[in-house]
């Protein structure tokens, strides 16, 4: 066989999608990736930057006069406007949104009890007094100010801070003060979450100096300042600190030491929630950390550690939270979120499975470890052991997945003997494939334990649980299943999602790893392999 | 023909009810994501695969699939009410199509209840670790899918994946796929 069938064969990709909207040299700019802290009134407004709508700002616009709005190409097209002056601009969105906060805080007001607005709404409230702030009247900013304070302990460094954080362009409702500098109100959020947080002494100096540099990372993506502003304003609290994660390792990859252990934990049942961030991070190279740590922070800070705290506030209990899947869902979300708003890599694969099919993502969690084994969506809260008993049936099929996946890699080491014997290529090429099989032996090993383990903590429960003595917790799942906190909680879910398609949808993947020059990728021993078929189907048993 | 293979599901799915009654009691007037499927379309499962059924978007976007171990037959409906996807164009710019963001490759056509469609060829991710460990280098299964426009503005897509970077050297899957879609059939047309 000759080198040629090396080449890569010219494949026929087809552009698949084509927009409706009239060719338009503004419409056909690269939508802008970053917000701007002073956008232009005059220009196109950029909907698909990170932070510029909400999910349910989003959803209004496009709902808006029978869809009047259209996004095309990250900005909103309207309709009725002439062709050349069909985009949205800064001016006129802003009008649209201080209207729409305008209504939303007219329909908040009847709902505060002594001037403070109940739980399920707050959050609601804070977004719309820090996002939309000055495009408010002064009355309806100190309405929102006010009834957002937490009751039961002084709000940190809230009295400091000023509406409109992020503001649109500094504008400002009529009358009201002007917006502090955006870089001045992103340092009076970090120091009122630091005011929020025990940040544990640690000797190692650099780990005062990382922690410092992904507070203030998070604190800088539209996910984390969003998240800051509930956190701080809900009175939320956390312990972080950095801490020894079992069987951890960094390795070097691309000249680059990285992690490849659990970057963190967060010990939910401890009050406050103790985060613990994998103290091998230390370890990493800086642009690594920045991103990647940041993303463990945001995803146990924000998701596991707040979350606990907001449904205890609702009045469920730990066991509630702990045995929703939401719970690593939503959290996930936010870490993905703020790696994605870091402008980090965008290749984590269970990110990409979730937006593409989240019940898989949760089936695939259910024999991935032992505690995801035992949660569960809404509908199964209210049916825990006759779900967990399905589940044991699932992890026999996931062990026959596991050794057919081993035996799909193992079966290629003959194959490939073949290309280098009989055809001739050299054998160092397929040194990567090799490295693959290997490694798909070892991981079938690991999951096939890891796969004992979850039988062993699903058994183990579903006994429990059939005692009387679960009834109290089995009462519990159900009530906590049609709770406010948990239609809350899918809701942020899916605004999350959204939120994260609206990101990615303008990024291509980057592998962490790209190919060895010079080795084989399996995208190559595929083209071979259908080429030596073609040429020599002899080769592969079949007559020629 | 639809009659026949939703008594084939219902007994696919009767053998799992007794261990799901509870869940049973919650949603006993909606259907089943493979009875919604068959109010759409009609197809003979492949012999001796395991089904899986469940939806998305809160019931919305049934999915069913037939599995036999790193082999995947799926039929995924789209476009109703709520549906993640309103139309085809919304699917294929998706993340359900691409690969990691990338946008899916033509990779020939196939005829299916009467109609030529293409076939496009995407990647995902397989055995994935830790979701608490910073993503590494990804292997990427293979799936083959086509999309089939039903009635009401609806849409199936139909796919068959592989969850193995390798090459399947039997192509045991890809012939049951192409067996599969021969069975394809949309109420009331001959095809």
């Amino acid at each position: 066989m000759s080198r040629r069938l090396l080449a890569p064969l010219v494949l026929g990709a087809v552009l698949l999608l084509g927009t409706s909207a009239p060719a338009c040299v503004t419409c056909d700019a690269p939508p802008a990736s970053v917000l701007e802290t002073d956008p232009p009134p005059q220009a196109p407004f950029e909907a698909a930057t990170p932070g510029a709508l909400l999910a349910e700002e989003r959803e209004w616009l496009l709902t808006l006069e029978d869809g009047r709005y259209e996004e095309v190409n990250g900005r909103l097209s309207d309709r009725k406007a002439p062709a050349d002056e069909h985009l949205l601009t800064n001016s006129a969105a802003w009008a649209l949104l201080g209207r729409r906060a305008a209504e939303r805080t007219a329909a908040l007001r009847p709902l505060a009890r002594n001037g403070r607005l109940p739980e399920v709404v707050r959050g609601e409230a804070v977004a719309l007094f820090w996002l939309r702030g000055t495009l408010l009247s002064p009355e309806d900013r100190d309405f929102l100010r006010a009834a957002t304070l937490p009751e039961d302990k002084p709000q940190a460094g809230a009295g400091e801070l000023e509406a409109g954080a992020e503001g649109p362009g500094g504008v400002t409702a009529a009358g009201g003060p002007p917006a502090a500098s955006a870089a001045a109100q992103s340092a009076a959020l970090l120091r009122s979450l630091r005011a929020s947080l025990d940040i544990a002494p640690n000797a190692d100096p650099r780990a005062v100096a990382a922690m410092d540099e992904a507070l203030v990372s998070l604190v800088g993506t539209p996910t984390g300042r969003e998240l800051a502003l509930e956190f701080t304003a809900s009175g939320s609290r956390a312990k972080l600190e950095f801490g020894e994660v079992k069987n951890s390792a960094t390795v070097i990859m691309n000249g680059r030491r990285i992690l490849r252990s659990s970057g963190g934990h967060t010990f939910t049942s401890e009050n406050p929630p103790r985060v613990v961030l994998n103290q091998d991070y230390l370890d990493t190279d800086p642009d690594f950390r920045r991103v990647n740590m940041t993303a463990t922070l945001g995803h146990e800070l924000f998701g596991h550690a707040f979350e606990v705290q907001r449904a205890k506030k609702a009045g469920l209990s730990l066991k509630s939270v702990y045995h929703y899947r939401g719970d690593e869902a939503g959290s996930g979300l936010i870490g993905w979120l703020v790696q994605a708003e870091l402008g980090g890599r965008l290749d984590n694969g269970h990110m990409w499975n979730y937006l593409a099919d989240p019940e898989r993502y949760h089936t695939g969690l259910k024999t991935n470890l032992p505690y995801y084994a035992t949660t569960l969506s809404l509908a199964e809260m209210r049916a825990p052991v006759a779900t967990l008993e399905s589940r044991v049936a699932a992890i026999d099929t996931a062990r026959k997945s596991g050794n057919a996946y081993a035996a799909s890699m193992v079966a290629w080491r003959p194959r490939i003997a073949h290309f280098v014997s009989a055809h001739g290529m050299d054998a160092a090429q397929f040194s990567s494939l090799h490295e693959d099989i290997a490694a798909a032996v070892v991981w079938n090993n690991s999951h096939q334990a890891s796969l004992d383990s979850i039988h062993t903590h699903l058994t183990g429960t579903i006994e429990r649980w059939k005692k009387p003595e679960s009834a109290p917790l089995k009462t519990e799942l159900a009530a906590a299943s049609r709770s406010a906190y948990m239609r809350q909680a899918e809701a942020r879910l899916a605004a999350r999602a959204d939120r994260l398609r609206g990101i990615v949808g303008g990024r291509t993947r980057e592998a962490t790893i790209p190919p060895v020059p010079g080795k084989l990728t399996w995208d190559d021993l595929h083209r071979l392999f259908e080429q030596d078929q073609q040429d020599h189907p002899d080769h592969w048993g079949k007559k020629k | 023909m639809i009659f026949v293979l939703s008594v084939v599901l219902a007994l696919s799915a009767g053998a799992s009810a007794g261990k799901t009654a509870e869940v049973s009691k919650t949603v006993k007037e909606a259907l089943t994501p493979s009875q919604a499927i068959a109010a759409l379309v009609s197809r003979r499962p492949p012999k001796g695969w395991n089904l899986e059924e469940y939806a998305n978007s809160g019931g919305a976007d049934p999915v069913e699939a037939y599995v036999d171990g790193v082999d995947r037959i799926t039929v995924r409906a789209f476009g109703g009410p709520g549906s993640a996807y309103k139309k085809p164009a919304d699917f294929l710019s998706g993340a359900a199509a691409g690969t990691m963001g990338r946008k899916p490759e033509a990779a020939g056509s196939v005829k299916v209840a009467g109609r030529r469609l293409t076939v496009y060829k995407r990647g995902f991710p397989v055995n994935l670790g830790d979701p608490h460990a910073p993503s590494g280098p990804t292997m990427l299964g293979r799936e083959y899918f086509c999309v089939l426009p039903v009635s009401g503005g609806r849409f199936i897509v139909l796919s068959y994946a592989r969850e193995s970077p390798a090459p399947d050297l039997e192509r045991r899957g890809e012939r049951a796929w192409e067996a599969f879609l021969k069975t394809v059939k949309l109420p009331g047309r001959k095809t």
